[in-house]
């Protein structure tokens, strides 16, 4: 026991000092195509800081992945930029299916929309793998507040116009939408607050009361939701969620609005067929086994699983709304 | 709270096992700490995979002790090579160093470690003591009021003159002009970024603080070809009794803000640093000495820095929200090990988390323990030969702000600031400011612009809130406080026209 702690106590040091400098040795050109990618080392690429949902969420799947295809996977957070960082970085890596990336929406979609940005990639250079998960926008408010349902929030916002303040994770993301497509559909108006900071910074503030309206995603509220800290009063979603059966959807109380928060995988554009299908039958397995649901649950996450041809359909899908409301968000200061 | 359950805790927590892995986990913190560029969230989020096949309480009492072992050990680059190992030791350069140029690297040290030790203590004792009233305490910090603390923060600058205030403000404002390159954060445009992704993000603080103190340090000793620089002296490891005498009173403020700062969320140890070092300026015994090596400088960031590495973990245990980017790794972890953090924790899983608070004790004394001899073999360094060790340190600055984002552009960044570090040493013109401005110009801006959202674009948010009001009046008094005794002191006695010119500039 002890000199087992001890040698890996050596390899962590080791691995410490390693993993500033030491990139993956990639030989994929020469491994017989048959077995690939057996003892190969992997690169997956996540565009958001250790710790956060993304990254728990990648790498719960990376270590399934790296039994089911006996490879190493390195995850290497590339955050920064909003994601823009990671997608630059995998549109420009390697096609030989040795580097994944997570796409996250909306940010895949916005960053490639606003100029502003300078994005060099478009749609066309990746090659979607899998969506993973669906975190669906879910609209919070104070618990001794009066707003008991949908209805009520909504009611109050368009007396009051601008009365109410939201807290969003960021200017033109997820949560801002989500915001801006319940004005759009019902008429009332929000003062967006933004916590580019992070979400952990826009949780704050609304248990704090500094704000009246949280527009988060289901992993980001349930805690707070369980706890009796926030009241729900509807998920934007076609369904439940069945992390909270007793929240009714928004489309449930006569609103139809949705926005869902769709993580998932791409490689760069141009990797061989057979390999692609490799890697996206293995996803498949994983995400769809039984067993990776219960793990997921504990992230606060539900699997939600498209296959390469529907994950891109879906995203050309939402190019036409997201750039109009990345409109709507930037002239909404 | 109850204190049997901590007991448990303790038991939990004193098998074999577990203390292996606080002590592995104290010591790769430690190694951590003193790589500059690996700070504790990467080196905290490298290693989680590692103790995936550990069970839960052990895996996190590991995470925890890295994290809190990398703010001891990143002192030691400060004081020994002038280059913080992470952010929240780069103000204890200026002190630190300035002893070890004196022969004291040892007491430093020393102090260093007993300082964090206390700190992180106390901070636990109030982790227990009062985790729930104080985590409600925590939110209560708005924008507003996290606005209002930044303004106090920055009216330190006062404080961190120097010499010439003149100069104190060239600093500062470029430390807030550097802090505007990025997005705005409420406009999503980029800032002064040149059209490079990288910078979207802002510049790079830890790069620029490297820069800034290490290289700037080798560059301006080639320039004045000094001989080395730096005494060889070692000295004592443990503080004499003045030392203490001096010490005391500075690491129970900085014990104190780092644990007031810690359970606000969205602060981070770097801030508690900078604030408790300025709060030295108004209060150190030696405060006239502040700067150039006193012991006070060392102490109180230090002790601040571990305080707030401790009580960070209120609001996670509490609310389930991260306060600071390290425990949002630590958050990742206790997910990945299927415990939810927030208000249910101790309800569902009470012995891991009272085991988790219980190797907070331990793993403290741990660190402590193994940091007061490991000085000796640390202070080895400054006994290699300088042209050595200059080599050495190159390549150390150019690995570390490599690997902040594995990205070369740090890189660059460092040695542009070196070059400018060289300048500043050359004009005389202080760092400090600079640090404080570019560390907490970010939480301004971004607590501002959040503050007018919420009071829709309306001013008085700022004096109409008591918390951010008080804040904001001892801000003033602060800056006010020099001019009022200059003019009574003008007003006592006629000085002679020299007198006032130098009264003027030491302000």
């Amino acid at each position: 026991m002890k000199k087992s702690m001890l040698v890996s106590g050596l390899c962590l040091v080791v691995a410490l000092f390693g993993a500033g400098c030491a990139k993956a040795e990639k030989s994929g050109d020469g491994a017989t195509d048959e077995n690939w990618p057996s003892g190969e080392t992997m690169e997956m690429i996540v565009g958001y800081s250790a710790g956060g949902t993304t990254d728990t969420m990648a790498r719960e799947l990376a270590a399934e992945l790296e039994k089911k295809l006996d490879v190493q996977i390195q995850v290497v957070n590339q955050d920064g930029a909003g994601g823009q960082q990671a997608y630059t970085d995998l549109a420009n890596a390697e096609p030989d299916g040795l580097t994944i990336g997570t796409i996250n929406y909306p940010t895949i979609l916005s960053t490639m929309i606003d100029k502003s940005k300078g994005a060099t990639y478009k749609l066309d250079d990746f090659q979607l793998l899998a969506n993973h998960v669906n975190d669906p926008r879910i609209t919070v408010v104070q618990p001794d507040s009066d707003y008991k349902n949908a209805d009520d929030l909504v009611e109050y916002a368009k007396e009051n116009p601008g009365k109410l303040r939201g807290a969003t994770s960021g200017l033109a993301g997820g949560g801002h939408f989500s915001m801006l497509k319940l004005e759009e559909a019902t008429g009332a108006d929000f003062s967006p607050v933004h916590f580019d900071t992070g979400q952990e910074d826009a949780k704050a503030a609304f248990l704090g009361g500094h704000v009246d309206v949280y527009f988060a995603s289901v992993g980001d509220a349930l805690e707070i939701i369980e706890s009796g800290d926030g009241r729900p009063v509807g998920l934007m979603d076609e369904e439940r969620s069945d992390l909270l059966p007793d929240v009714p959807t928004f489309k449930e109380q006569g609103i139809d609005v949705q926005e869902a928060g769709m993580r998932g995988y791409s490689l760069p554009a141009g990797v061989p067929e057979e390999r692609l299908k490799i890697l996206s039958d293995a996803l498949e397995e994983i995400i769809t086994s039984p067993e990776h649901k219960k793990a997921l649950a504990k992230l606060s996450l539900v699997p939600a699983y498209m296959d390469p041809e529907e994950y891109a359909a879906w995203l050309d899908e939402q190019l036409p709304t997201v750039e109009k409301f990345n409109e709507v968000a930037m002239e909404d200061k | 709270m109850d204190a049997a359950e901590l007991l448990n805790g303790f038991a939990t927590v004193l098998t074999p096992q577990n203390l292996l892995l606080v002590l592995a986990g104290c010591l790769l913190g430690t190694v951590i700490g003193v790589l500059p560029g690996v700070g504790p969230v990467a080196g905290t989020a490298i290693l989680i995979p590692l103790t995936m096949g550990l069970d839960p309480a052990g895996a996190i009492i590991m995470l925890a002790a890295i994290f809190y072992g990398s703010q001891y050990g990143g002192t030691i680059t400060s004081v020994l090579i002038n280059t913080p190992g992470e952010a929240a030791s780069a103000i204890t350069c200026i002190d630190g160093y300035a002893m070890t140029k004196k022969g004291k690297a040892g007491v430093a040290l020393g102090i260093a470690a007993i300082g964090s030790f206390i700190g992180g203590t106390l901070a636990t004792v109030g982790l227990v003591v009062a985790a729930a009233p104080l985590s409600s305490l925590g939110l209560k910090i708005g924008p507003p009021e996290f606005f209002a603390l930044m303004v106090l923060g920055m009216s330190l600058l006062v404080g961190l003159a120097g010499t010439s205030m003149v100069r104190a403000l060239i600093s500062g404002s470029l430390g807030l002009l550097l802090a505007m390159v990025g997005t705005d954060p409420h406009a999503g445009l980029p800032r002064f970024s040149f059209g490079v992704v990288h910078f979207f993000d802002g510049l790079e603080f830890v790069a620029v603080l490297v820069g800034l103190f290490g290289l700037g340090e080798i560059l301006a000793g080639l320039a004045d070809r000094r001989q080395a620089s730096a005494d060889t002296q070692v000295g004592r490891l443990l503080p004499n009794r003045q030392e203490l005498r001096d010490s005391s009173g500075a690491i129970g403020r900085g014990s104190l803000i780092g644990f007031l700062l810690g359970i606000i969320p969205g602060m981070t140890g770097s801030a508690s640093s900078l604030l408790a070092y300025g709060a030295e300026r108004k209060f150190a015994r030696n405060r006239d000495q502040l700067g150039e090596g006193a012991i006070e400088g060392v102490a109180s960031p230090e002790s601040a820095n571990n305080a707030h590495a401790n009580s960070a973990l209120i609001p996670l245990f509490t609310l389930g929200i991260p306060g600071s980017p390290t425990v949002a790794v630590l958050m990742g972890a206790f997910l990945m090990n299927g415990l939810t953090p927030g208000p249910m924790l101790f309800e569902t899983d009470a012995d891991i988390a009272w085991a988790v608070i219980a190797s907070l004790f331990v793993g403290n004394l741990m660190c402590l323990v193994l940091n007061l001899p490991l000085i000796r073999v640390w202070t080895m360094l400054l006994k290699v030969p300088r042209p050595l060790l200059t080599s050495l340190i190159l390549v150390f600055l150019v690995v570390g702000s490599y690997s902040i984002n594995n990205s070369t552009i740090d890189v660059m960044v460092m040695f542009v600031f070196g070059i400018v570090g060289l300048f500043f040493r050359r004009l005389d013109i202080p760092l400090a400011p600079l640090v404080l401005t570019l560390i907490l110009g970010p939480f301004m801006e971004t607590s501002l612009r959040r503050s007018l959202s919420m009071s829709l674009g309306d001013f008085s948010i700022f004096v109409t809130r008591p918390i951010s009001l008080t804040l904001l009046v001892l801000a003033a008094v602060i800056i006010l406080s020099p001019l009022l005794r200059l003019r009574r002191r003008g007003q006592d006695k006629q000085d002679s026209r020299f007198d006032r010119m130098r009264e003027d500039s030491e302000v």
